[in-house]
Formats: C-alpha cells, structure tokens, sequence
C-alpha cells in the first residue's frame, strides 16, 4: 500500500485530526497515523502506531479500517479507542460508541475482508497479543481509558513498565524501570497536569521503591528509599 | 458484627460530619466477616495520614491536612477498594497511587455519605489493607506498605512546633492584615491580624514552604524549618499588585480596604497631583475629580469662596455642605455666605466670604476621600448628610530626610472678554428732532422711544464695554509667588513630616488707568489701586512617635495664616454698574450713574479679613492583642479672625449721602473634636471574620464674637477710638453633636463582606422632647472574581445620616422692643422666634448600588454606582404670619430625592518605557426632585436679585421658574415689537440651576520614562441654567445696553425676552420676575487644566546631589465653550439676600442657594511656572 497523509505527535504533544472525509481522530503523545493513498476514495484505511481516538464518519459504502499491528479495526459508524503502541505486544481497542469488527490479521498484507471478525459493542474492551483477541472485557471503564483525551492518564491495574512507557510518552521524558521485576508490578495511577517529580514521588512511595535522574532519563530502581522516619 | 470494629465505626462516624451525614457504614461486610484472620489485622491498623515536608524528608503527621479536611459526596454500594479508591480520588481531585497488589482483591466497601471527609473516605477505604497515605505536593497521594513506627509519629504530634511572622506592605511597611498564610503540603494556615501577625500551631516538626497571600497583592513564598523548641518566625514583605480595589481608604471606623466598604468612596491622590498641575487652591484638587462633587464657584475674584455640593441638593434651607475631616479633626468650613465680616453697610449685600477649606494649605496633603452620602458616612453622625471630605495630610517615611522644595510663579488675567454693550443714538421722528436714545422698542425706564415702533430714528449704533478696554477696565493681570519647603523621614521609633509655605497673590482686580488722577487726587492710598489679594502662610508638623510593640502616638499640628483684600461688595457693582456705559457731557466716559460714579467709589470700600489658624491633633492607636485596635483622637480646630470694612472718608464727596464708616468684627471659632474608638477581630472559622467596632464622637462647635461699627470716621483718626455712636454687637454660638456607633463587619474568604451598623446622636440643636435620633446602615461588598488579570466586585449600601437643626431653631427666643401698652410706647421684650419642641435633624437615607471592574491585568478599573438619596424632615424656616411675616419658627417638612449614577473609568491606555498614557474618565447624571412640602402647601417662591425659584413637587429644588413668553416676526421685518411678543402670567418650570450632568476627562502622558509628561482635563457640565442677571439689568436699567434691544440683527428669543422683561417691569416692577429667555443653558465644557513638565535626567541630577529636578508649566482654565451669553456660566454666585417670600402665610428664609449669574466676575486664566526640587 502507498501512503497518504501522514500525522505524528511527538512525545508529551497531542492533536486533533480532520481527515477528508470528516473523520476526527485525537492522537495520544507520540503516535503516528498514516492515511492510505486512497483514502477516501474507494475505502477508508488508515495504520496507526501509538494510540488515537476515532470518531468516525459512517459510510456503508467505504468501511473505516484501521490496522494497528495485526489488528483490523472495522467500524459500522462510531466512536472507538486504539491502543497500539509499537513497545506494547498488545493492541486494545475501547469502544464508546457505535460497533466495531475487529479482526487479526495472520500476517500484515493479509487482505481484511477474508478475517473472521469479532463484533464490539460500547463498553467493551478487547485485548489483541500474539495474533489473536486474547480477551474482551465487556464492562470496561471507557471513561478511564479514555482519560487522555481530556488531559488526564488513569492507568489501573498496570505493569509498571507500560507505565512508565505511558509517562515517557506523556512528559516527553524517558521514564526506565531498572529491574524487568519492578517492571511487572501492578499498579494504578492516574496524571495529568501534575509534575513528573510528584507522579514518580507517589509511585516510588506506593511500591516502596526510589527513582533518581540519569542523564536527563528517570529511572525507577528497587533500592528503597529514603527511610520514613529517622 | 463483630465487636472488635465497633469503636472503629464509632471513631469514624466521628470523623464524618455530624450534622448532614447520612453515613452508612457496613465498611469490611462480607468479605471481612468471611475473613475473620485478616479481620483482626484490619482493625489492627487504620492508615496513617502523613507527609514528607521536602523530598526524602522524615515523616510527619498531616491528619490535619485541608485536603482531608475537605467534605466530599460518596456513595459506593459493595464495590472492590479499588473502584472505591478511584471514585473517592475522582471526588477528592486526589491522583491515588498505589501498587495493585496491596490491595485485597475481595475486600468490598460500602459508604453513603452526602457528607464525608476525604480522609474519613479514605479511612473506611483502607481498613482492609496495611496500607498507609503520604500526601505529595500537586494532589498526588501515595498509598504505601505501612512503615512499623509510622505510628508513633502520629502519636507525637502534641511536641508539635509553630510558626508565626508579620506580614508588612513592601512599600509602606504598614502591617497588614487579612493575609492568608498556608503551609503549602499541610494546607494548614492562619490569617494576619490588624497588627499583620499570624500564627500558625500544630506543625510537626519539619521544613516547610509558607504561601503568603492577599487581596490586591502578589503572593510570596519562603521556607521555613520548624522544630519543637521555638516558634520559626517568617515575615513577608508583600508588594502591592495594581488593582484599585486595594487602596486605604479612610471611614469613620478607621482605614479599611476599599473592596471591604461597600460603598462607592472617590478618593483623589492629592500627592501626586499638586506637584505638576495647575492648582491654586484646595478646592481646585477637588474639582473634577470625583463623579457627584461639585465645586460651585462663586467669582473668580482671589479668595472668593465655594461651595461643594454631592448629589445633589438635599436641603430646602439647611447647610448643604459636606463637612470636612483633617487626620481624625473636624474642621471649620462655614460655606461660602456667612462670613464674619462687620454688619452690612450697605444693606443686605452679600459679601464674597472665602471658603475656610482654603486656608488648607493643598501640598501638605496626601489624599482626599470624599464619602458622598448617607450610606458612606452614617457613622460620621448628624451633620453628615451632605457627605464627608476626609482629608489625611502626608506622614513622614522610615528613612533618611527627604527635602522638598519648590517655587511658582504665576500670572492671572480674565480669560474672555465680556459682552458687548450698545447703545443706539438717535433723535425722535416728531418735528423736534429731539437727540434720544433710541433703542428698538420703547423702554419704560429709558427714554421712551423706540425705532421698531417708528418713534424715534436710530442715527448710530455704538458698542462699547469698558471692562473690555484696558485704560477703563477695572480688570488687569494679577500675580502669585508661592514657596514650598517640606522634609519628612524618621526611623522605627519617630517618624516626621514638616512643612512651611508662604503665597502672596495679587488679584486681576485694579484701579483703572482713567481714574488713577481721580484717586490720586482724593488722597486715596495706594492700596486700594489693587485692592484684591491674598497672603497665605502655613506650617504643618506631623510626627508619629511608636510608644512599644503594641501603641503609637501621632501629634500633627498646623498654623495657617490667610490674609485676604476684598474690596467690600465689588460684585454688585461690577456686574451692574460698572458695565454700563454712559456717555454724556457731564461725566464722560463713565460707570454709570446709578449707585456710584466712579471704581473710585468702590475701591474706596476696602475690606479685608485677617484669618489665625491653629489646627490640631493627638492621635493614639493602642493594639493589646492581635484582634483588638484601640483609637483616640484629641483635636482642635481654632481660628480668630478680624475683619474689617470701611467706606473711606475720600470718597464721601463721590456720592451723595455717603458716610464715612469703619467696622470691626473680631471673632473666633473653636472645634473641639473627640473620636475613641475600638475594633476587635474574631476569627470565626478559618473562613470567616467578625469585625466589631465602636466609637464614641464629640463634635463641638463655639464661635464668640464682637463686632463694632461707627459712621464719621476721618482720614486723621481712621479707628473706632472716639468715634460717635458705636454700634457693638455681641455674638456667641454653640452647636455640637455628642453620638456613638456600634459597627459589625463580617467578613467570609476575604471576599465576601457584610456590615451593619447604629449610630446614635444627641443634638444640641434637637427640640427640648427630641433626645436623640438613631440612623442604621448596612453594606455588602462581594469580591466575585479576583485574579491576577481581572477584579470584579458587586456593592450594597445602605444608610442615614442628617443635618442639624440650625442654632437656636428651637429654642423661643426674645427680642428688645418698642411697643404700645397702656396708652404709650414702652421698651418690652417681645418672641422672636417660636420654640418647636420636637424639633429634629432632617434625616437622609441613601440606598446605593454598583459595580466595580479591574480587567485588562487591571490596567482598566470601572466604577459604576446608582444611588437614591431622600431627605425627609427637611428644616424650613416658617413665618408665624403674626406681623409682617416675623415670628418664624423652624419646622421638619418637606421632603427632596436626588437619584443618580456615576462612573469612574481610570485605564493604562499604555505602559511602556518609552511612553506611558493614562486616562481617567468622570461622569455622573443627578436628579433631583422636591417630594413635598408641608400639608397644604404647593409650592414656595424664592427670589434673588433677578431670579425666581421655586419650591415646587415634582420639580427640582430651587429650580428657575419664569413666565413663558411667545413670539412670532408677523410682520417679517426682522425685528420684534411688543404687539409681536406674548408674555404669560402664570410661572413655570424654567430649569434646573444645578448642573444635572457632569463629565471630566483627564489624560497623563509621560515620555521618555517620565522625563516629559502631560496632563490635562477637560470638564463638561450640562443640564441646567442661569440666570444671566447682568443681562436682566442691561435691559432694565437705563440706558438699556442689552444687544437684542439695540441690535436689529440679534437672535429674535433674545429680542422677545427683552420685550417681555419690559412688559413685566411695567405690569409690576417689584415683583416682576424675568421671563424664561433670561434663564439660559448655562452647558459649558472647560480646558481646566493643562501642564507640562519636564524632568531633569538621571546623570544632570546626580551631578547637582539632588534626587529629582523637574519644571513645570501649566494653566488653568485655558478654554471654555458654551453657548450661554454671560460672562462664566460656571459662576453661579448668589447676591440673593435672605429673602422672605410668597405666599405669605409661609415664609422661608433660604441660605445662599439661590444660583445666578449676577456678579460676572469670570474664573481666572492662570499660567503657572512651577521648580520642584528633591533633595
């Protein structure tokens, strides 16, 4: 496929983007959008990298499709969540409106319309890894997982490493878990406008652990803090 | 339920608001029921709420916290902790962050609470975990494994420390108070007291960020460890930030901020304005400054005084003038009109008196605050119903001595010419050919001709106007030199501001060249060639002494000296005779023949008035503990004066009948003044304030007098020492006010401000049965937006004040008589006046409303106020109708409204190094309208010398009234006839003699960082009429010299008043009142004031060892445009003698209201050069 159009937000940027056909996609920090050469012509395809918000335009005639990794992304007229960022194994699609078909491709030049699809309605939240819908949660906090558009992250019930990918991604900082075992914890947090050095102070201090800055990237170790009491 | 969690529950039930809570706790349920192991851990550990006041500091306690302490709405029906910790977070604006795995997956929690605190929430989230909370800066909370000893830390909180500081004004290190401090992470703080010191208790021990913040000023941050031995002090000096709304201003209570008072105050920086512009007197600082005050001038002869009017007129009779305050002391500003020269010579005359406020000398004074009414000024008490002029003279700063020196130079002269006047030759049409005067129509006080009646032939028409000549005119240049020297400075301890100043001003008023060999040659004395001027001598010293931490002491005290020469009564002639001419053989080139022959005559007239001032006071503020002020204030006002006037022996030989006569009054006015008052502040919650404030106010005014006079004075014993038959009057005169009030402010979020008031008066003017009378007030003011950029705030106000009955109104008073008992004429004492004893003061109450804005990063402010002023019980002087209108007595009728709005609008048009541009704009609209009089009567007449006035409902108090006139050319020759002019017998509303709209714009440019900057201000007043009595008199009196009765080509309205005025004065000439066309729109704009100075730069000042050069050029009243035919439609002086008036049954006797136009002595052009020198 030859490209079209090509929208990037760097890290700690976000934005909003018109496409042709009326299609109104917010990028999340450091993603990456490209249009397809004939977009809005015979079909609508899009391949995202990173995470967008789509509020789609519907059109029985051209489908909206976007890929991201393996996953495709069929809407039916709608409002839906990618989630595909290039260091995640994992695509997750949030819907909030309208229906989606999602399907995985067996490999990245597979024609779409041959996939068995798999219907989402608002609400769910399905998982993509390893080539194929690994799960669909049908009672998802959309609102949560759609903090970001407004300026706010509410991560739950995460491995530290995606969320530290998600603060480098946000405050256009590296944000490095030292130790793959501190990286597997899970943890909550939201952010949004706070400072970096507050987010990390309560992370640190919720999993009883420090992080320091090296050469302008933050990284979280599993050496303890300073103690609490002297 | 298991037992062990009972007194859990209990304790965070307690913690949960009490009175609105619904809370439901089955907190654990289930799942911790299910769980009896885990159970006993739960109750084991509640999470400990703490903080770290730096990054890796120790913990401390933060259980008070204002972020726990916040109420929030929960309701979680058996939700994972989970989702309750994220709904709480959510409600809380709390970023929670905790490691997934700490929490118990099956735990379930259940709150319904309306009201909850956020650390109760998180409590009952937290029982089932070992976790505790550490509060981050940004709203970041970190839930964290429970550290063993953590505790303990809790436990410690009683060895808790404290800080406490003074939070000062940056520039003027005054304390201030209402400053919000917080330690940041806590959210703990206090609130400064009067004396700008907080305290804050409980702070574990720690280092910390302390916010200052308030109202008006830029917050400022510092750091401060606290530790358990002594208190951390932490001062701030805050810098003001650029809103108005922050400014002092001064109240009866004391100073408040501006945006506590809920009523509009104007307040003029008179510091900043005297150095550049064009001022001459203290009431020149006030003139078009403040929307709603006017300064009714009354001629622009030197030392002539004025009146200040605000909103309007609310008296019938009463004194309409706002009383004036100079640091805490009641001052002497009898208005224009009562002057305490000797008895009238000449009949009731009114002598042009100056204004006391004058005798202030204007550069000692920092700033006016004008409180415009009722609502502002209830707590001033009876006689404060005009409103109140709070002065505040200028205090010395910590520091080395500053000098201040300065020198002017200026120049006066008539800044227009005066109206032309004619005179038409002719010679009569009959077979005599008789030379007449010939005017357009026949006059009966002229010669009887008239050329538009074809009575007479006009030969010639001459125009001629000897005040316009410069060899006749009694009017030249005048002069002034004014010095000022000043020096202020101190330290902690003593503080001074001293000042001396001396000015000698020479009025425009001259002896004409013509008549210079008349004088000379009647041994006049050289004085009375300029027979108008003025000396002035002041010495201020303030000094502010600091007895210890808690008191000070202020002494100010001043000697004012004013010196003035007015020819006696020159305004009845200027305006009249001397501005008639008269060209005949006998006299030549004349003044006219009526009353004088010759200026000669008037300036041999001379009066003067010699004015010794000592004012005064002692000023104590005492501050025992943060929240209580105490304020006494001790003064004096005294001033003695001499006045003198005479009719010099020379001159008797100029008219007929005319005695030499000299007359003294000496007389002298002591204000004793008492003000104790006291504030106490309570902090209620950390929200809300209570200000209670009470003052006890003496106000004691004594005048005691001689005044003698004796006729056949000669030059070789110019005294009263052996003269025949010396008239000695004795007067004295006592009024004074004892009241006290009691005040409330509430005070929530230092924005939102509530106050209420009683002020309670004893008069000693009040009726024998009227004790004392009670006026309530009450205000809000609410600070809706306040940021950095933008202020808006909404007022409220409400309140009464009054006037005092005048002297002796209400006592019955005897007079020496003759009268006729028992067949013959017996010396008896028979009642001059009638007692009323329920006589009161009139009562004004005053409801005002508005808005104040600050936007543009409050570069633009607007203050926008309507008010509504009624005055009920308004005191009027009523004729018993026993006698020929004697017996009156005085009684609370009437009722008069004067509603209106004002604006104020000050903007930074712009702000930069190169240019600045200010512009302030002014505006105000008053009207004003009689309610009612007594029962019965519709309305009352008034007269001055060639003006009708009525009282009249519905209409504005001393409106004009005059018959209407029609007109019609029906014969198209141009000219009217008298069958041609139709003039109507009944009177009507002819205008409002008080200007009813008022706009003043006043711009500031400065240049090159202020080396060279302009001001100028621009003054519209509109709405209203005069008489033009000088106009009434051209026509009435022989030769009629009136244009429209000379010239075919004046405008026809002017041609039928002329012709009506006629028809009048020949129906009746005593009580003819001018018909309308003489009652002119007086609308004017006037150039007041401009000036341009120029100041030294930096490197020339620095070589002369000087702080600050600057020169200055000015003038005032530069321009003036206006339609009206007079001469200054501004001066509205009255002549009008005390006047008894139909219908007979009432007759009042009014004050010096009566506005016309019948001394045409026109404002002075001044060019002012002016050194300022700084050392």
């Amino acid at each position: 496929m030859t490209l079209g159009k090509v929208f990037t937000t760097a890290r700690g940027e976000r934005a909003v983007v018109r496409l042709a056909d009326g299609t109104i996609v917010t990028l999340a920090p450091a993603s990456q959008l490209r249009e397809a050469a004939d977009y809005n012509n015979r079909s609508r395809t899009v391949d995202l990298d990173g995470e967008a918000l789509f509020d789609v335009v519907h059109d029985v005639a051209r489908p909206f499709t976007v890929r991201a990794q393996r996953a495709v992304i069929r809407d039916v007229g709608t409002r839906f969540v990618v989630d595909a960022y290039g260091d995640r194994p994992s695509v997750s699609v949030v819907v909030t409106a309208g229906r989606v078909a999602l399907s995985v491709a067996p490999s990245a030049h597979a024609p779409p319309s041959t996939l068995p699809t798999t219907e989402l309605v608002p609400g769910d939240r399905a998982v993509v890894a390893d080539a194929r819908i690994r799960a669909v949660d049908h009672g998802a906090d959309t609102v949560a997982l759609m903090g970001w558009v407004d300026g706010e992250v509410r991560v739950r019930d995460t491995p530290l490493a995606d969320v530290a990918a998600s603060l480098s991604r946000w405050y256009d900082v590296d944000v490095r878990v030292a130790d793959p075992a501190l990286g597997a914890r899970h943890v909550s947090v939201s952010f949004g406008h706070e400072q970096l050095d507050n987010v990390l102070d309560g992370l640190a201090a919720a999993l009883d652990v420090s992080w320091e800055r090296h050469a302008g990237a933050v990284v979280l170790t599993a050496r303890p803090p300073t103690p609490l009491l002297r | 339920m298991s037992p062990s969690l009972l007194p859990l529950r209990r304790a965070i039930a307690h913690r949960c608001h009490s009175l609105f809570t619904a809370l439901l706790l089955t907190a654990g349920s289930a799942a911790w029921m299910a769980a009896p192991a885990q159970d006993v851990q739960l109750a084991s550990h509640t999470p400990v709420f703490f903080t770290r006041p730096r990054a890796g500091a120790p913990a401390v306690d933060a259980s008070n916290a204002a972020v726990l302490a916040r109420e929030i709405a929960v309701t979680l029906d058996g939700v994972p902790v989970a989702d309750a910790l994220e709904a709480i977070g959510q409600e809380a604006g709390l970023r929670i962050t905790y490691a997934a795995d700490a929490l118990p997956r099956t735990a379930r929690v259940t709150i319904a609470a309306k009201r909850i605190t956020v650390a109760a929430a998180l409590t009952v989230a937290l029982i089932g975990t070992d976790l505790d909370v550490e509060l981050l800066p940004d709203g970041v909370v970190s839930l964290r494994p429970h550290t063993a000893g953590l505790t303990r830390v809790v436990r410690r909180r009683q060895a808790a420390g404290t800080i406490a500081g003074r939070v000062t004004d940056a520039v003027t290190r005054a304390p201030l108070d209402q400053v919000s401090v917080r330690v940041e992470r806590l959210g703990t703080g206090s609130v400064t007291g009067s004396d700008g010191r907080y305290t804050i208790r409980d702070i574990a021990p720690a280092t910390y960020r302390v916010v200052a913040r308030r109202v008006g000023y830029t917050l400022l941050t510092k750091t401060v460890t606290v530790d358990t031995d002594s208190a951390a002090t932490v001062d701030f000096a805050l810098a003001a930030a650029p809103t108005k709304l922050n400014e002092v201003v001064t109240t009866a209570v004391g100073d408040q901020r501006r945006y506590e008072v809920g009523n509009v105050i104007s307040t003029i920086n008179a510091d900043s304005i005297a150095p550049t512009a064009p001022i001459t007197s203290l009431t020149d600082l006030i003139s078009a400054r403040a929307p709603g005050v006017t300064i009714e001038e009354t001629s622009g002869l030197t030392g002539s005084g004025e009146a200040i009017r605000i909103r309007g007129q609310s008296s019938l009779v009463s004194q309409s003038d706002p009383i004036v305050v100079v640091d805490g002391v009641r001052q002497d500003n009898a208005p224009s009109g009562t002057a305490t020269l000797p008895l009238p010579i000449r009949g009731a005359i009114a002598v042009p008196s100056p204004s006391r406020l004058n005798d202030l000398d204007f550069s000692d004074i920092q700033s006016i605050d004008v409180l415009k009414g009722p609502a502002a000024s209830t707590e001033y008490g009876t006689d404060a119903a005009n409103g109140v002029i709070v002065i505040t003279t200028k205090h010395g700063t910590t520091g080395r001595s500053q000098w201040q020196a300065s020198a002017e130079e200026t120049t006066s002269e008539i800044p227009n010419r005066f109206p032309t006047l004619y005179y038409s030759w002719g010679h009569t049409t009959d077979a005599s050919h008789t030379a007449v005067q010939c005017p357009l129509v026949p006059y009966l006080f002229g010669s009887g001709y008239g050329s538009a009646t074809g009575t007479c032939a006009v030969d010639s028409v001459t125009t001629w106007n000897p005040l316009n000549n410069s060899h006749y005119s009694v009017f030249g240049t005048g002069s002034r030199h004014r010095y000022d020297l000043s020096t202020s400075g101190g330290n902690d301890a003593v503080r001074y501001y001293m000042s001396g100043s001396l000015s000698n001003e020479i009025g425009v008023l001259r002896l004409p060249d013509a008549f210079v060999p008349q004088a000379d040659s009647l041994g006049l004395p050289h004085s009375v060639f300029k027979p108008n001027g003025e000396n002035q001598r002041s010495v201020r010293t303030n000094t502010a002494i600091r007895l210890g931490p808690a008191s000070d002491l202020a002494v100010s005290g001043a000697y004012l000296s004013t010196y003035q020469d007015i020819p006696y009564s020159p305004q009845a002639y200027l305006g009249t005779t001397l501005t008639r001419p008269v060209r005949d053989a006998a006299t030549g080139y004349g003044y006219g023949t009526l009353f004088l022959t010759s200026p000669v005559a008037v300036f041999g007239q001379p009066a003067s008035q010699n004015t010794d001032r000592l004012t005064g006071g002692l000023t104590a503020n005492w501050r025992p503990t943060p929240w209580f002020v105490g304020h006494s204030t001790v003064g004096i006002d005294h001033d003695s004066q001499r006045g003198t006037a005479s009719v010099l022996p020379q001159i008797t030989s100029l008219e007929f009948g005319t005695q030499a006569q000299l007359g003294i009054a000496n007389t002298t006015t002591d204000i004793y003044t008492v003000d104790l008052r006291g504030s106490a502040t309570a902090v209620l919650t950390r929200f809300a304030r209570a200000v209670t404030s009470v003052g006890l106010q003496l106000a004691d005014t004594r005048t005691q007098g001689t005044t003698a006079i004796a006729t056949g004075i000669t030059t070789t014993n110019f005294t009263l020492n052996g003269a025949v038959n010396p008239a000695v009057t004795q007067l004295g005169n006592r009024q004074a006010t004892l009241g006290g009030y009691g005040e409330e402010q509430l005070g929530l979020s230092d924005r939102l401000f509530l106050t209420a008031a009683l002020r309670m008066d004893a008069g000693s003017g009040f009726g024998r049965a009227y004790s004392t009378t009670v006026y309530p007030k009450a205000s809000v003011s609410w600070l809706v937006v306040e940021r950095g950029a933008t202020t808006v705030r909404v007022r409220g106000a409400f309140g009464e004040s009054g006037i005092q009955p005048p002297n002796g109104a209400a006592l019955q008073l005897y007079a020496p008589t003759t009268d006729w008992l028992n067949g013959g004429p017996t010396s008896t004492v028979a009642i001059a006046n009638v007692q009323d004893q329920l006589l009161k003061p009139e009562r004004s109450e005053e409801y005002e409303g508005g808005v104040d804005l600050g936007f543009w990063q409050n570069r633009m402010s607007v203050e926008l106020t309507g008010y509504s002023k009624t005055t009920r019980d308004a005191l009027v002087s009523v004729g018993t109708g026993w006698g020929a209108g004697g017996f009156p007595y005085t009684e609370n009728v009437g009722e008069v409204r004067n509603t209106g709005v004002e604006g104020a609008l000050t903007a930074t048009v712009v702000q930069a190094r190169p240019l600045t541009w200010d512009v302030t704009l002014n505006a105000s609209l008053n009207r004003n309208k009689l309610l009612a009089l007594a029962p019965g009567v519709l309305s009352q007449q008034l007269r001055g010398n060639f003006a009708v006035f009525r009282f009249a409902s519905g209409y504005p108090v001393y409106g004009y009234w005059a018959p209407r006139v029609q007109y019609a050319d029906l014969n198209h020759d141009g000219v009217l006839e008298p069958n041609e002019v139709t003039t109507g017998d009944a009177l009507s509303y002819a205008g409002s003699s008080s200007p009813t709209r008022e706009v003043s714009l006043g711009t500031h440019v400065g240049l090159w960082s202020g080396a060279i900057s302009m001001s100028a201000l621009v003054d519209y007043r509109g709405g209203f009429r005069l008489s033009n009595t000088a106009s009434v008199f051209e026509v009435a009196e022989a030769p009629q010299s009136d244009r429209a009765s000379n010239d075919r080509t004046a405008p026809l309205w002017q041609q039928a008043r002329d012709i009506a005025e006629q028809a009048i004065f020949a129906n009746n000439f005593a009580n003819g009142p001018p018909p309308a066309g003489f009652y002119e729109d007086a609308t004017y704009v006037r150039f007041r004031e401009l000036s341009l100075t120029y100041a030294l730069p930096r490197r020339v000042i620095r070589a002369l060892r000087v702080q600050h050069v600057s020169l200055t050029g000015a003038v005032r009243n530069l321009a003036l445009w206006t339609r009206y035919t007079g001469v200054d439609p501004e001066v509205t002086s009255s002549n009008g003698y005390n006047t008894q008036l139909a219908p007979t049954s009432n007759t009042y006797i009014v004050n010096n209201n009566l506005r016309e136009s019948s001394a045409p002595v026109p404002l002075l052009r001044y060019w002012v050069v002016r050194l300022n020198v700084g050392m």
